[in-house]
């Protein structure tokens, strides 16, 4: 994206009014995380999918859920086991005696938000059905092509703790999430809240409406990868990634895919704070998440080697 | 207060507000070595990872510095100059150092730069013609190393920029190597080692800094730093003595020798030395056999002949009357004598010198070479007693102690001297050159002393009292005269006067001429110069004084053809006259007065006339040289205590060598008495660099701002720039930088901003952001007017000025952070909004 991006990109009040909504829907259900919140949109808008590690009970499924019910489109849950098998996910091809032919039962896989909860304990062959749907928005099941929604976002949770009978997400498949996020625990006034809250209703409301449509989704999401990058944000944006490939903490590398989704968070980021156009603070905001999915070391790697990071790469700046 | 001592980003689990909040329990982050490989000329890279290097990389060029002004520095010179040189210049490094530091680690390699750093490289070519007008110029050897010693500072001010770092590095290597090359000191390789080791040392930090990271040293690197280390030990070691010869050979030359240009070295014009092999032992060539067969290897009296004249014998009627037959000796000179014989005279009447052709840039024609401290005098022969024409030369005695053997060829001739009556010992070696004589030439009150491999003592005879000879005709060229030698402190020892009898064992040494060939004048000058003096140094001292002050010396003054008393013209009439005229008188006034003196002659080896190149003072025929000793009562621990007296105008004694408490001594009472002589500019100087120093940011801070003003003229963007850069500069000088890789917006967010003043910074990083990264496409939509840029610029240069800064900073305890949403506002709020 260079200075000579013809039209112009900023975008209407409406626009960012819904989006705010859409923000104050997730901080009522998910309390105090205006941080992760802000993260997952910008995986949202940014066309990435997320990867959550938490404990279990701090609102992963909660998040995932309201997310869906919040832009409108189909929701669908798979829940990982070791005996979960490729065609649980993408669908199978059935014998229909009827009409003696053999019809697709589409499987999870073609919701427009899919939660995938405790996908490390799927196994490795389960984990690769969903390679070709994260990154094409599409799968092949017996040679025949099935696209996907256009809106077709992955939220899979994985829980740090238990290592008895996982299988940790091979890096491939982690490179095709655009961020990792860790939730925490609310704090002390947001769990007082959640509290009165539930002793109000009863019971924690499920039910969100809609604030955009998958279709609105999708017409923002393009606009959004359309936002201008300078060239200066550009070429910082690429020294930032060689330094990661020559720091000895990433041994996995920093792939040119990733740099196009740390981009591409950049400029949701952007689109989030109402500005037309990515500055180097977008930048930096979002690359603890983006960096944290392709560290081996997870979240305390990331946060060492971005902290590195910002110290030795100079910031682009007026001259 | 809003400034914070770490930073942490946005994460999960964290709220974004947490940006702005200070965690004083949370330490600083550590900074690990780290540096994006392929980014080599990357500026402000690392900015904080490199201090170590720089800081290493300013010791180099100190270092370097030092070696410099070492290597500048001649035996002779005042060490106190040359220590105050060597502080000046580390101070001028360490400066350039810190100037550093606070240059815009952000820069780049730029033109102007280059043309500076030129600049700094050629400046000592440019004053030096200015130098040499005022009489004190230097050879274009300095020349070349003051540029680059200049050159190195400048890029070590610079050194941010990775070019600039290793330049200096460079520049450095070779400002040391070639001053060691050229330096005659025995502390240079001290600083070569100093050199070594911070090299080494940034060597491997620099590999390490270009991404090594944790990893173990980088092994070849440091290979090469240790190889380099031990290979240049070896190299410096005594049995590479030759090294730094070698080195020079690497260097640009002025060309020429010190007699066409006195500011000229070695060179163009030392050829037809080289080949002669007269300069070094280790230089042989061809032409040796022409050179042998010739007849410029002179001997002393062909030295004597050339320099003074030769000598007129008085008229027959005088010589019959005044000289007893017994003691007429003859006076033919021989041209081909050397001086191995003994029972010569010399004549104080001689004819006029004819004059020296002198070519310019001819080959040193040096009769010695001589190392050690200067001035030296090197006793050659020694008189008697006197005629009052002439001197007559002193026999040996027969009970002069003979030379005893030690080991490793060294010959000892007294026992090792009382350091409560002589300065500690120095050794001096005297080399053979067109010199033909026996003798050895050395310095008085020499204890031990070797000749090349001679192991056996039996080989040295005494030629006469205090002069030994080897038993060959002649000294080989290039023979190698080591000794060891103490100077006496002459005030620590009595001289009296012998009043009585004639001294029983050597009469001559107070018999004075008949009266019949000598003005009674003469005594009565010397009663006159001593009259209310106490006997004796006092005495001694006045005569010498009157000598040195009242008369001048005048190599072509000699006596009328009709004249038959030089001493007596010289001193009663024509009060000029060369150097034998002053010795002699000396020696006669002494004796009139009753102290034992004779006359000596040999050569005077002369503290300007060092060769850089060799280290050595190459010792001329015109180094000639006569003086008068006398004989105090007593000195312990000394065969004959001659004490060597110098009452010629223009050369001195050498000092008795100091000891390291004398030398501090004396160090610290030269620096008193010039702290005393410029009290009031020291003073002066003194406070004005305490208030520079002390309200230094103040005037840095008054010129940015200065210059910031001016900008206002320029385009908004150039203002807006310059603007965010004075911000930057004044929280750096008031102690709270903006971090490494922190963005304006950020680091906004820490100023101590009220919340009146929190849009108009928030504002300014607003206006920043679309004018750097926004398209040009967008820009009709910027939600600022560019009068607008003007008035929050020129506010926010005037709202946060240094002193608030620095008030702020100096706050312990953090107040409430006030956090400004102003940023998203100034977007969601605009009047402009483009339609998608």
């Amino acid at each position: 994206m260079t200075d000579d991006v013809p039209t112009a990109t900023l975008f209407s009040k409406d626009m960012l009014e819904r989006i705010e909504r859409l923000r104050t829907t997730l901080n009522t259900a998910l309390r105090g995380k205006a941080g992760v919140i802000n993260n997952a949109l910008v995986s949202l808008l940014s066309r990435g999918h997320l990867l959550l590690e938490d404990m279990p009970g701090l609102g992963k499924t909660t998040l995932a859920k309201a997310l869906a019910h919040s832009i409108g489109g189909r929701f669908a849950r798979v829940q990982c086991t070791p005996d979960l098998l490729p065609g649980d996910i993408t669908g199978f091809n059935l014998f229909n005696q009827k009409t003696r032919e053999f019809e697709f039962m589409p499987g999870p896989v073609f919701a427009d938000v899919l939660l995938v909860d405790e996908i490390n304990r799927a196994t490795p062959r389960t984990q690769s059905a969903l390679l070709e749907a994260m990154s094409e928005r599409q799968v092949t099941v017996d040679n025949t092509l099935y696209p996907l929604s256009e809106t077709f976002f992955v939220i899979a949770t994985q829980n740090p703790v238990e290592h008895h009978g996982t299988y940790p997400l091979p890096e491939a498949q982690l490179d095709r999430f655009a961020m990792k996020l860790q939730i925490g625990y609310p704090g002390r006034e947001a769990e007082i809240a959640m509290l009165a809250d539930a002793a109000e209703t009863g019971e924690r409301t499920n039910a969100f409406c809609p604030v955009l449509t998958p279709g609105e989704l999708a017409g923002l999401q393009r606009q959004i990868a359309c936002l201008p990058v300078a060239r200066s944000v550009q070429s910082y944006l690429v020294e930032l990634a060689q330094a990661i490939r020559t720091h000895p903490e990433a041994s996995m590398g920093f792939s040119p895919r990733a740099l196009l989704t740390w981009q591409r968070a950049a400029q949701a980021h952007a689109f989030l704070k109402g500005r037309g156009f990515v500055t180097p603070d977008d930048v930096q905001q979002i690359a603890g998440p983006v960096l944290a999915v392709r560290l081996p070391g997870g979240f305390r790697a990331a946060e060492r080697v971005l902290q590195d990071l910002i110290e030795t790469v100079p910031v682009p700046q007026l001259r | 207060m809003l400034f914070f001592k770490n930073r942490k980003l946005p994460w999960p689990g964290q709220e974004h507000r947490a940006l702005r909040q200070t965690r004083p329990d949370q330490p600083a982050v550590k900074l690990r070595p780290f540096l994006p490989g392929g980014q080599s000329d990357r500026p402000g890279s690392a900015h904080a990872e490199r201090l170590p290097t720089r800081r290493l990389l300013t010791g180099m060029v100190a270092t370097a510095a030092t070696s410099l002004e070492v290597a500048c520095w001649e035996p002779g010179d005042s060490l106190l100059l040359l220590i105050l040189r060597c502080i000046l210049w580390s101070g001028m490094t360490f400066a350039a150092f810190f100037l550093g530091g606070h240059l815009e680690p952000r820069m780049r390699a730029t033109s102007t730069q280059y043309v500076l750093l030129a600049g700094f490289l050629l400046l000592p070519y440019l004053t030096e013609p200015l130098w040499r007008a005022q009489g004190y110029g230097y050879t274009l050897e300095w020349a070349l190393l003051y540029g680059l010693r200049n050159m190195s500072v400048g890029f070590l001010a610079l050194s941010h920029v990775t070019r600039y770092g290793l330049l200096a590095g460079l520049s450095s290597l070779f400002l040391i190597v070639f001053s060691y090359a050229l330096s005659q000191a025995s502390g240079s390789s001290l600083l070569v080692a100093v050199y070594l080791t911070l090299g080494s040392l940034w060597l491997i930090g620099s590999a390490r800094a270009r991404g090594a990271g944790e990893a173990p040293l980088p092994v070849r690197p440091t290979l090469f730093a240790l190889t380099a280390v031990v290979g240049t030990f070896v190299l410096l070691s005594p049995g590479f003595s030759l090294t730094p010869a070698s080195l020079y050979g690497w260097m640009p030359g002025s060309g020429g020798t010190r007699q066409g240009d006195p500011f000229a070295w070695s060179g163009v014009g030392d050829g037809d030395a080289e080949v002669g092999a007269t300069q070094k032992t280790e230089e042989t060539g061809s032409a040796e056999t022409d050179f042998m067969v010739e007849t410029r290897q002179a001997s002393l009296y062909d030295a004597v002949d050339e320099i003074y004249g030769e000598a007129r014998p008085p008229s027959e009627w005088r010589r019959k009357i005044a000289v007893q037959a017994a003691a007429i000796v003859e006076t033919k000179v021989e041209r081909r004598a050397g001086v191995g014989a003994s029972g010569r005279d010399f004549h104080t009447l001689r004819r006029r010198p004819k004059p020296r052709q002198v070519r310019d840039n001819a080959p040193p024609r040096a009769l010695l070479y001589v190392r050690g401290r200067a001035p030296v005098h090197l006793r050659m022969q020694v008189y008697h007693e006197f005629d009052g024409q002439s001197w007559k030369e002193l026999l040996p005695f027969h009970t002069l102690s003979p030379v005893t053997a030690e080991k490793d060829n060294w010959m000892r001739l007294t026992p090792d001297t009382d350091f409560a009556y002589f300065g500690a010992r120095e050794r001096h070696e005297i080399r053979i050159g067109l010199l033909k004589t026996n003798r050895l030439p050395m310095p008085a009150h020499v204890s031990v002393f070797r000749v090349g491999k001679v192991n056996r003592a039996d080989f040295y005879l005494w030629a006469q009292p205090d002069i030994l000879r080897m038993d060959v005709p002649d000294l080989p060229q290039g023979t190698r005269i080591e000794c060891e030698s103490a100077v006496p402190y002459v005030e620590r020892l009595s001289l009296s006067t012998w009043d009585g009898p004639l001294y029983p064992r050597r009469p001559q040494m107070l018999q004075l001429p008949s009266p019949e060939r000598t003005d009674p004048a003469i005594y009565a000058l010397a009663r006159a110069w001593t009259r209310g003096v106490p006997p004796g140094w006092e005495q001694v001292r006045a005569i010498e004084r009157h000598l040195r002050t009242e008369y001048v010396l005048d190599p072509q003054a000699v006596p009328p053809a009709d004249c038959e008393d030089a001493i007596a013209h010289f001193l009663l009439r024509s009060r000029r006259g060369p150097d034998y005229l002053f010795a002699s008188s000396a020696a006669l006034l002494l004796r009139s007065l009753g102290y034992p003196t004779r006359l000596v002659s040999g050569f005077y080896v002369r503290p300007e006339s060092l060769d850089r190149t060799r280290g050595e003072y190459p010792v001329q025929p015109q180094d000639l040289h006569f003086w008068v000793e006398v004989f105090p009562d007593t000195l312990p621990g000394c065969m004959t205590p001659w004490i060597t007296l110098e009452v010629t105008p223009g050369y001195t004694l050498r000092a008795p060598m100091p000891t390291l408490l004398e030398r501090l001594q004396s160090l610290l009472d030269a620096a008193r008495r010039r702290a005393m002589r410029f009290a009031p500019w020291i003073a002066l100087i003194l406070t004005a660099g305490v208030l520079c120093y002390l309200y230094r940011y103040l005037w840095l801070d008054r010129a940015a701002t200065a210059l910031w003003r001016l900008q206002r003229y320029r385009a908004p963007r150039h203002y807006l720039a310059q603007t965010v850069r004075l911000l930057e500069r004044r929280a750096r000088w008031s102690g709270n930088p903006r971090r490494p890789g922190e963005t304006p917006g950020q680091w906004f967010h820490r100023f101590p901003a009220a919340d009146s003043e929190c849009d108009l910074l928030a504002r300014i990083a607003c206006i920043l952001d679309w004018t750097t990264f926004a398209p040009a496409s967008l820009q009709t939509c910027a939600p600022f007017a560019p009068d607008e840029i003007y008035r929050l610029c020129t506010r926010a240069g005037e709202t946060w000025t240094l002193r608030r800064l620095r008030m702020q900073s100096h706050l312990e305890t953090p107040r409430e952070v006030v956090v400004c949403h102003a940023q998203p506002r100034f977007y969601l709020e605009q009047e402009k909004v483009c339609s998608l």
